[in-house]
């Protein structure tokens, strides 16, 4: 459309003529994906699933710790602090009935980035 | 008759050949390959490039040499056709994949594999960010303009605000292939140094109560929505610029075959050995585009400079949309994720993180700067197909 040669006129049409498309391009897609969150993800129903699912559990629980290594007791306190502070309720509120190792699925480079958060915090 | 041998060898060696320029370049491709190994900087792509560069220039052996063509007459037809006369070098085979604008969608159809568009489908809003940041792009073609460089190569020189190494390459090989070497070296060289960059700027513009906000947790994202998120924006961006097909057609291809959750395999060959292996091919004969005559010019200090601008700018640009959205939103959004439009993915997002963390030690904003991250992807893409309608001919 141009060539080689431009005045500072066509140089500066160019950048508000593009950064208008740029603009344009990416608001129209946004209002798209405004559109699957209405056509695509039933919020409520979703939350109050997730709810139900991360409470009931702890009531259910009873007193009974899986006893295998000596580092249990150590971890059954982290495991129970850690959910404590999650779902903000006080520690004997809680009882840990069995612990399992589930096989991770996160990638990698998502524990690395864990990790280094860790550290961040720690220092 | 002794002395004619050895005098011979002599001159069929590259030591006689060499000239002062050459040893510089190779002086040039050791320095980045010091920094890839030693520093760490972009090793994937920058140890490619810096061998590349050493390699094509060492004299004589015409890696790069093109094939040597001649007319003859054709024995049994009688017709005057083209016969190659002498092949040409390895490396100048391997760069028509990157003359032709092959390799860098390729690329681009990885990162799409690779790259998870969640986060940006949770807070579309953040595609805004992604394309405030592209202002650096133009930013600085308007100041390559003034520096000298004609339409096409200002907008080559441009780009390299995008932050993208593929887009970068695509747009200049089309319009201004003489100026790869320097400016991939440039685009990627800055990629390597978002992290020192960056925060200088995202502090200077920012108050320390703004860089504090801590944002509201991401909705989940269901799967149908990943997946018909790549066909609309193909279809949508595609139809409304059709110069960004390559790209933007390749990116959401990629992302498709990684949401679809059927095809595996295709996705694990586009996140890994496809990747892998067009990186070198496309380091490789970048980096061998860079010789001695070309790239040791006050051209490609210009292009230095102006590359580290259109960086700066972009950053810049994408924290002053980010505040003007903070202002908007009442406070919710934390103007720092706007310094992760500028894409460079997804090392600008992390740097972000690490500026809010040095803040709010409790703040984790490396999600919510993802979305940012990968709308400047698609952001340098559509400025690229832009510049590739008013330039391309």
């Amino acid at each position: 459309m141009l060539g080689d040669n431009i005045t500072i006129g066509q140089v500066l049409i160019v950048t508000v003529f593009s950064m208008g498309i740029v603009f344009l391009a990416l608001l129209v897609i946004s209002y798209i994906i405004d559109g699957f969150r209405f056509v695509f993800y039933k919020e409520n129903k979703g939350v109050d699933k997730r709810q139900k699912k991360s409470i009931e559990p702890e009531k259910i629980e009873p007193k009974e710790i899986f006893n295998e290594e000596e580092d249990d007791e150590e971890l059954v306190a982290v495991i129970t602090a850690a959910i404590a502070t999650n779902i903000s309720r006080p520690a004997s509120e809680i009882k840990i009935r069995n612990i399992k190792r589930v096989p991770t699925n996160t990638p990698v480079w998502a524990r690395a980035g864990r990790f280094k958060q860790f550290e961040l915090i720690d220092r | 008759m002794f002395l004619d041998i050895l005098r011979q060898f002599w001159t069929s060696t590259g030591f006689s050949a060499l000239t002062i320029k050459e040893v510089v370049m190779i002086g040039i491709a050791s320095g980045l390959l010091y920094l890839a190994i030693k520093k760490g900087y972009e090793p994937y792509l920058l140890i490619p490039i810096a061998f590349g560069m050493l390699l094509t220039n060492l004299p004589l052996g015409g890696l790069m040499a093109e094939p040597v063509k001649e007319i003859v007459k054709d024995p049994v037809t009688g017709q005057m056709v083209y016969k190659t006369k002498e092949v040409g070098g390895l490396l100048y085979y391997l760069y028509q994949g990157t003359k032709l604008g092959i390799y860098p969608p390729i690329i681009f159809l990885c990162v799409g594999a690779m790259t998870d568009f969640g986060p940006l489908i949770a807070n579309p809003r953040s595609l805004l960010l992604g394309a405030a940041a592209q202002f650096g792009i133009f930013f600085t073609f308007i100041g390559a303009k003034f520096l000298g460089f004609t339409g096409p190569e200002a907008a080559s020189i441009g780009i390299i605000g995008g932050a993208d190494g593929p887009t970068a390459l695509y747009l200049t090989t089309r319009l201004a292939p003489h100026l790869l070497g320097a400016i991939a070296v440039a685009a990627y060289s800055y990629m390597a140094l978002v992290p020192i960059i960056q925060p200088p700027i995202m502090r200077l513009l920012t108050t320390e109560q703004e860089r504090k906000v801590k944002m509201q947790q991401l909705r989940p994202v269901s799967k149908k929505e990943k997946i018909i998120f790549p066909i609309v924006v193909a279809t949508f961006s595609i139809l409304l610029l059709p110069s960004s097909a390559p790209l933007l057609g390749m990116l959401m291809f990629g992302n498709l075959i990684r949401e679809s959750g059927v095809v595996e395999r295709l996705s694990n060959t586009a996140q890994n050995a496809l990747s892998n292996i067009i990186t070198i091919f496309l380091g490789l004969t970048v980096g061998a585009t860079a010789k001695a005559d070309s790239f040791i010019d006050i051209t490609t200090i210009k292009i230095i400079v102006l590359g580290l601008i259109a960086f700066s700018i972009g950053t810049a640009a994408g924290v002053l949309f980010g505040k003007i959205m903070y202002k908007v939103s009442g406070g919710k959004v934390n103007p720092l994720i706007g310094a992760a439009g500028v894409s460079a993915v997804p090392m600008a997002a992390r740097v972000v993180q690490k500026v809010g963390q040095e803040e709010n030690p409790s703040n984790f904003l490396l999600m919510h700067a993802m979305g940012p991250n990968v709308a400047g992807v698609i952001g340098s893409a559509i400025a690229a197909g832009v510049l590739l309608m008013f330039f391309g001919s």
